[in-house]
């Protein structure tokens, strides 16, 4: 098999991509999902789809629906109206490092290849060749999966937390005595930056992200507000101050998810869930112009860098507005409540479709998804165009598998896997 | 009033709908009831692609009457009504084709919007279409919890395609 170096680049990519959004454990836990239902059809011959799965993972049992290969939200209980009869079950090996496994494997793909050797296709005879590349196109490869594998381990989030926090503290105190807040604010802003620089070397997690975002765009607007509310000066800096200290206490708390919903709590407790509802929702629109903008690509890779960048954003609208909705939040009242409610199940529905799309590039490396939506747009297609159309929505528009672009390819004829670049000429035979 | 402007009327709101589905895939669960059970958003998608671009014509035809008699806003008092409608029925019976009391209903409020739209200039028009617009997306934000930025957008879409096929081919037609 002949690999070309675009392919390797981008697999390379989804890989990363789909592991750190939002985080290493969904992934890890989506593939053993997949396997399980895998042998699930190879032992019934039955394909699972528009179905209730009763799930046993270890000790824990949950339920989650499969629909059009997105897995809903888990839940501790069947839903009401769900009969239990017509829930299958399915049995989850937690050990098997799914995720894991793929990026040792693809790494020392890459290390051979890299070396000039002729590796085998994983547990296959097949051979992989590539055409000679610069040592530069090999060390940027292995440099960035290096990244990926760092950002995965288990503490290196709180590590960066700490680091931070431990950044912030001496400008607090230099602010609590000087009055001035302007250290703090470039602070945070830099802050937000070299997080987001993070994700873009693929070394940092959606969570991490979403942490970084919402604990600066928090204190940001809770600064606005104090300076338009009639708060004294001391009294809008004692508030700024009291937020980014929250967040950077030394020795507390280091883990980005627990520190951001104790600082969204904070700000419900306080009666300030506005605040939390307007960056949440700047959040959503941004994540949603950028799926709209990934549908539009014309390119799988670039395809997949929108899907990237959406992933924090939707995970964090997702975040904010379960949490003006959860636990007790006597502040919130209840029509505000019942549009945070919908807010959170539409923001999450779009975070879970973004999260299976990045994982349908991973699983597509060797085009299995790809044949199988091309079949299910073929025989919708013998059908009539009706029900062809109405496939490519589903693949397209409600999955997001695919740009817009992929559509013809969709229908024509059978490939072993999705082509990287959708062209203006017609699709060869 | 003719069976031919009728069925223009009819086709051009399927079009409509046909160029929302994709959107409405995607927005759907905005509209949905809390107690909607195993919805589909591929088949509902279709069917409320209609139901929005009627509601926008409806909209567009009170505007314009408004605008004639200097009528107070009651623009789309029953967008709210029909989307309720909608999803009860598909709830209840995903399977049930429309009534042909509502298929007339749908096909004749179609048509009056698209002779109207003929019977304006071109300034009046545009300022109708544009308050039906921002009608529409208030209406929106208020039924659905929408936010702001969301529900403009959406509104833009189905004027774009309510514009398209029923108003702006029954203008050329004039």
């Amino acid at each position: 098999m002949m690999l070309t170096p675009q392919k390797l680049r981008y697999d390379t990519n989804a890989l990363s991509r789909s592991l750190l959004t939002p985080r290493f454990d969904y992934a890890d836990g989506a593939l053993a999902m997949h396997a399980a239902l895998a042998g699930y059809q190879t032992k019934t011959g039955r394909f699972v789809t528009a179905m209730w799965v009763r799930v046993r993972n270890r000790g824990n049992i949950g339920y989650i629906e499969i629909k059009d290969e997105v897995s809903g939200q888990y839940r501790r209980t069947l839903p009401e109206g769900v009969s239990p009869t017509k829930v299958i079950d399915i049995e989850v090996d937690p050990y098997l490092g799914a995720a894991n496994k793929l990026l040792i494997e693809l790494t020392r793909l890459i290390s051979s290849l890299a070396a000039g050797r002729v590796p085998n296709i994983c547990g296959t005879q097949e051979r992989i060749e590539i055409q000679r590349m610069p040592q530069s196109f090999w060390s940027e490869l292995e440099q960035q999966l290096a990244r990926v594998q760092t950002a995965i381990a288990q503490t290196y989030n709180s590590s960066i937390v700490a680091a931070r926090s431990e950044r912030l503290q001496p400008r607090l105190l230099e602010m609590i005595k000087k009055k001035d807040a302007a250290s703090v604010q470039q602070e945070m802003e830099d802050l937000g930056r070299s997080i987001s620089e993070l994700r873009s070397l693929y070394a940092a997690d959606a969570t991490l992200v979403a942490w970084a975002t919402i604990y600066r765009d928090l204190c940001h607007e809770i600064s606005e507000y104090c300076k338009k509310s009639k708060m004294s000066a001391p009294e809008a800096a004692a508030t700024y101050i009291r937020y980014v200290a929250f967040g950077a206490t030394p020795g507390g708390v280091t883990d980005p998810i627990g520190l951001t919903l104790g600082l969204l709590d904070k700000t419900a407790r306080e009666g300030l869930h506005e605040i939390s509802a307007t960056i949440a929702e700047r959040y959503f629109d941004e994540g949603s112009d950028l799926i709209e903008e990934a549908l539009g690509k014309r390119s799988l890779d670039d395809f997949g860098e929108a899907l990237y960048k959406a992933g924090p954003l939707l995970f964090a609208a997702t975040r904010v507005f379960k949490s003006l909705i959860e636990g007790n939040r006597p502040t919130v009242p209840e029509s505000s409540a019942a549009t945070y409610a919908k807010r959170a199940n539409v923001a999450e529905e779009q975070a879970v479709r973004v999260n299976t799309s990045l994982l349908n590039m991973l699983e597509n490396r060797a085009g299995v998804r790809w044949n199988s939506h091309q079949a299910r747009v073929g025989e919708a297609q013998s059908k009539g165009p009706k029900a062809a159309d109405e496939e490519i929505t589903r693949i397209i528009e409600q999955n997001y598998f695919y740009p817009r672009c992929w559509e013809r390819y969709l229908r024509g004829h059978t490939s072993d896997l999705p082509p990287l670049e959708c062209t203006d000429s017609p699709q060869k035979n | 009033m003719t069976d031919e402007q009728l069925g223009a009327a009819v086709a051009g709101l399927q079009d409509a709908a046909a160029d929302l589905r994709g959107t409405l895939v995607r927005e759907i669960t905005w509209f949905e009831p809390p107690d909607a059970k195993n919805l589909d958003p591929i088949s509902l998608a279709a069917g409320f692609g209609l139901v929005l671009a009627s509601s926008f014509l409806a909209g567009f035809e009170e505007e314009a009457r408004r605008a004639a008699k200097k009528l107070g806003r009651q623009s789309f008092r029953w967008l709210r009504g029909m989307v309720e409608k909608y999803f009860r029925t598909a709830s209840s019976q995903p399977k049930k084709q429309k009534s042909n009391s509502e298929e007339e209903e749908v096909s004749h409020l179609a048509r009056d919007a698209a002779n109207t739209a003929a019977t304006l200039d071109p300034e009046t028009y545009q300022q109708i279409l544009t308050a039906t617009e921002e009608r529409l997306s208030e209406e929106l934000q208020a039924t659905t919890a929408m936010p702001k930025k969301r529900a403009q957008d959406l509104s833009r879409k189905i004027r774009t395609a309510a514009e398209k096929h029923v108003l702006a081919k029954r203008r050329q037609r004039k």
